[in-house]
């Protein structure tokens, strides 16, 4: 029988995961490509971190497919494990060792890979070398995460909410790294809640919300689903019961309105004539504007005109 | 499913992997592990301070408060200069002389045990407390001073053979005690306690995320816990040895294998 060489570095079909009452996973496909960077985006609690667990073989699921780089945990897991690496969302790794002992720990499991010294020129630690963990800041001791998850020289990177409570700063720093790493021809499998990061880092975004894939394409292609491409907000302060939201729908460009804490959200096609369409409208409702603003929009936009929430909300 | 299945680009990348390179004895995985176990240990000022520094303590101030002291000298007292001068060849006894005033005095409020006035013709009497030990040792002594001066000659020659080895002390009970107390709780703290952290702060999962074998994490403890039993062991014993000059009768093989035994089962708890 012909079994054609698999095009996908992470196949993962029917996944299912439930905890006691709490379906994490529900019936769950993806599909990684070889040398991407697959972005798995959503709120917290919508089974992301779940999702890859299983993947990385920590979690059985109680049903579905994973299949790793042409491999099935239940046969290669040894195999497997040499040529992952693996960041795991919020873990503390020993903070009475040095930055270089934590390396070259985790550089003895694996048959190759960088040494640690180099481990640690690739996430830019050199100074912090003989440092121990626990001195580290919140970015560098993410930096070392990466490091104790690159040591291996993996094929596919495991990265469950890198940047995740980090300041801007040490956030743009990781993302340099992870697009190092992925110019090298290697995969990754990225999960984050936030939005500018899964844009800037990942060719592929799928979006799961309670457990399910609700949305997957290209940063750019999810953008266009929404068929806008300006938002544009205002506030009418304490008129706002009085305006006529209807009225508003007809604008030429308005794709759509929602209302949200008395602020106003339209989602437009072409900003240049909404705008000043909507600010005759407003005056001819009589409507004093407080506030208005726009921005182009984003995969948060998308999340929320496909869920009617924010990513962030709890 | 088999490696030749694995997807192009990765197949390629595959051929690039060199063949692993022969690692040096300090790159095991195992002796990382243990490395590091050891490492943290050492790093932990607090539990430095219970398994060396406590034990230590503890040894030194219990021996020193316990120390075996040399036989206590009793005070006595008389009113004449005859009596002071035939009881002062008892060294046991430490003999001043009062006036009778002074010396009922000092007998009423245990200054003395005992005192030594003269009676009616050249007899001599003792006065004291016949319920305190002291004062009736006092007495005995005081007698037989009293006898031999006025040329009393016992018919049997006696000497003392004094039995104070080391070994019946109490220090010479304590360092065991020590020790099996220090075994007991560097093993329970040594073990559960940071099995128990490690799955707390998910660096158990961590780990097992990794190619480690399992049973090197476990080896990894017990290797640990035989060097760090060397040294705990090591250190309290050889501070009573030298310090209190405890005597270890029987062989350091025995003294090896209790150690051992009782770590692990204190560990296995």
């Amino acid at each position: 029988m012909l079994d054609p060489a698999p095009r996908t570095a992470l196949c993962v079909s029917g996944l299912r995961k439930a905890y006691q009452d709490v379906v994490a996973v529900n019936g769950l496909d993806l599909e990684v490509h070889p040398g991407e960077c697959f972005g798995l985006l959503g709120p917290n609690g919508a089974g992301k971190t779940t999702t890859v667990e299983i993947c990385e073989g920590l979690t059985a699921p109680d049903s579905g497919e994973v299949e790793l780089l042409g491999m099935h945990w239940s046969s290669h897991a040894e195999k497997l494990r040499q040529r992952l690496g693996i960041q795991l969302q919020d873990t503390q790794l020993s903070e009475k060792l040095t930055v270089f002992e934590t390396l070259r720990l985790f550089r003895s499991f694996f048959e190759q890979g960088p040494g640690a010294d180099e481990a640690i020129a690739l996430v830019q630690l050199e100074e912090k070398k003989n440092s121990r963990v626990g001195n580290l800041s919140g970015g560098q001791k993410q930096r070392l995460a990466l490091a104790c998850a690159l040591v291996g020289d993996p094929d596919f990177l495991f990265l469950d909410e890198p940047t995740t409570g980090l300041d801007p700063q040490a956030r743009r720093q990781l993302w340099d790294l992870i697009e190092q790493f992925k110019s090298s021809g290697r995969t990754i499998l990225l999960t984050t809640h936030y939005m500018d990061e899964a844009e800037r880092l990942c060719e592929r975004v799928a979006i799961m919300d309670n457990g399910k894939q609700i949305a997957l394409g290209t940063p750019r292609e999810l953008i266009a689903s929404i068929c806008a491409e300006h938002l544009v907000a205002f506030s009418a302060g304490s008129n706002s019961n009085a305006l006529d939201i209807p009225a508003l729908r007809r604008i030429e460009g308005v794709r759509d309105v929602r209302t949200e804490n008395g602020t106003v959200q339209l989602q437009v096609t072409e900003l240049h004539l909404a705008v000043p369409a909507l600010l005759a409208e407003l005056t001819r409702q009589n409507i004093p504007l407080t506030e208005l603003s726009t921005h182009s929009a984003t995969l948060e936009d998308v999340f929320v005109s496909l869920t009617g929430r924010h990513l962030r909300d709890e | 499913m088999s490696e030749t299945t694995a997807i192009p680009e990765v197949r390629a990348r595959e051929a690039e992997r060199k063949v692993p390179r022969g690692k040096s004895f300090a790159d095991h995985a195992l002796v990382q592990l243990t490395l590091v176990r050891f490492r943290e240990t050492l790093r932990e000022p607090e539990a430095l301070f219970w398994i060396f520094v406590f034990p230590i303590l503890l040894a030194a101030g219990l021996g020193i408060a316990f120390r075996n002291r040399p036989a206590d000298v009793l005070k006595i007292a008389t009113v004449t200069p005859e009596l002071t001068n035939s009881l002062q060849r008892e060294k046991l006894l430490s003999v001043q002389q009062l006036d009778s005033n002074a010396a009922e005095d000092a007998l009423r409020t245990g200054k003395i045990a005992l005192l030594v006035v003269p009676g009616s013709n050249g007899a001599v009497v003792f006065r004291y407390d016949n319920t305190n030990p002291e004062g009736r040792t006092a007495r005995m002594l005081a007698d037989r001073a009293v006898q031999q001066a006025a040329g009393r000659v016992d018919p049997v020659r006696t000497s003392d053979d004094f039995m104070r080895e080391p070994g019946s002390r109490y220090i010479d009970f304590l360092i065991p005690g020590l020790l099996g107390m220090n075994l007991m709780g560097s093993a329970i703290w040594g073990m559960g306690f940071t099995v128990v952290d490690a799955r707390r702060k998910k660096l158990l999962k961590r780990l097992i995320a990794t190619p480690m074998p399992k049973q090197y994490f476990l080896l990894s403890y017990l290797f640990s816990r035989i060097l760090m039993l060397v040294l705990e062991v090591g250190i309290v014993l050889g501070f009573g040895v030298w310090i209190f000059h405890v005597p270890v009768r029987g062989s350091f093989l025995d003294l090896g294998v209790v150690c051992l035994l009782g770590s692990l089962s204190f560990s296995a708890l």
